[in-house]
């Protein structure tokens, strides 16, 4: 399902998409070691992707997903995003929707790699939303 | 140049506007919601604005219902173009992130910050533009003259001032994010050199 967007919902979601991303830098360097955090800092990373997707969608679109639709409705909202370019940037959320479940809900950890990835994909939307 | 609507370098109507919008996305979108997006202009005006562009070819229509569908037609051989200029604001980011990189001095953070960050910017609007100067930048250093040729450079790109705000990096002491116009570079910056996120660790209360 998605929904209209106003000017305070993009802003509302911005101003979460950046304070996730530094609550997750933040606990990977306080952290003595980094596996030991390692699935908190990639959910962070993961509601930051999100929450920069939706500033994307509403500024781009005028709606953005809250969900119903499965994972793929949002990655293909994004997708329909010309600029900035929305089909890079849907295959980024992609990647942080794809972790989201093993870093979130399961018993297993996110491997360094994962992480990797899901930092650079949530640095990506961040700053295509703020560029914006 | 007018940050909020790009395609005014061009032409000074709605349908610049109107084109901005239609070619940020691949989607159709009612007149309704294409007045939401321009956020100025008439309900009416943006669907004459509408009108004209699906006569130039640029803009398909197809009617659902009661309603009309617009979408940006993609394959037009002026798409091009509309889509570059529909896009200069990240241009112009991606150009000031290029020209810092270059510096031989580097900035301990650089920010776009003001009326353009928060996308409340006119035509006649300055670009104000953050810097934090490292401590080992002396007078003869070349800092300044990169910052003046930086200045310089966005006036060429853009037509407008560019207005650089300075701070010495040992300026910012613990508890400095007080002052107004550090919280809305911390609060609304948009990073083009140096880290910001290192300026905010550094000035937290």
């Amino acid at each position: 399902m998605t929904r209209r967007c106003e000017e305070t919902i993009a802003a509302g979601r911005m101003k979460k998409a950046n304070q996730f991303l530094e609550a997750a830098e933040t606990v990977g360097d306080l952290a003595d070691d980094e596996a030991e955090v390692r699935d908190a800092v990639v959910t962070l990373l993961v509601h930051a992707g999100i929450a920069a997707a939706d500033v994307i969608c509403c500024k781009a679109l005028g709606q953005y997903s809250i969900g119903g639709g499965g994972h793929d409705e949002a990655v293909r909202l994004l997708a329909r995003v010309k600029q900035p370019d929305g089909t890079e940037l849907s295959k980024r959320l992609g990647q942080l929707l794809g972790v989201k479940t093993k870093a979130g809900y399961t018993y297993r950890s996110v491997t360094a790699a994962e992480r990797k990835t899901a930092r650079r994909a949530a640095e990506n939307l961040v700053k295509a939303a703020r560029d914006l | 140049m007018d940050f909020r609507r790009p395609l005014r370098v061009v032409t000074p109507t709605l349908e610049g506007d109107v084109l901005r919008v239609m070619a940020g996305a691949d989607a159709e979108f009612t007149g309704g919601e294409v007045h939401r997006l321009v956020e100025h202009g008439s309900r009416d005006g943006v669907r004459d604005a509408l009108d004209r562009l699906v006569d130039q070819g640029v803009v398909l229509c197809r009617p659902a219902g009661r309603a009309h569908l617009y979408r940006f037609n993609r394959e037009h051989v002026a798409a091009p173009w509309i889509e570059g200029l529909a896009g200069v604001r990240q241009q112009l980011l991606e150009r000031l992130r290029s020209e810092i990189e270059g510096w031989a001095v580097q900035p301990v953070a650089a920010a776009v910050f003001g009326s353009v960050a928060r996308g409340e910017a006119g035509p006649e609007s300055d670009l104000d533009v953050f810097l934090v100067r490292p401590a080992s930048a002396d007078e003869d250093t070349g800092w300044d003259e990169q910052v003046a040729a930086l200045a310089a450079a966005v006036t060429r790109w853009t037509g407008n001032d560019a207005r650089p705000l300075e701070f010495r990096e040992d300026e910012l002491a613990a508890g400095a994010g007080d002052e107004p116009v550090l919280r809305d570079v911390l609060e609304h910056g948009i990073e083009i050199g140096g880290s910001l996120r290192a300026l905010r660790r550094r000035v937290r209360i």
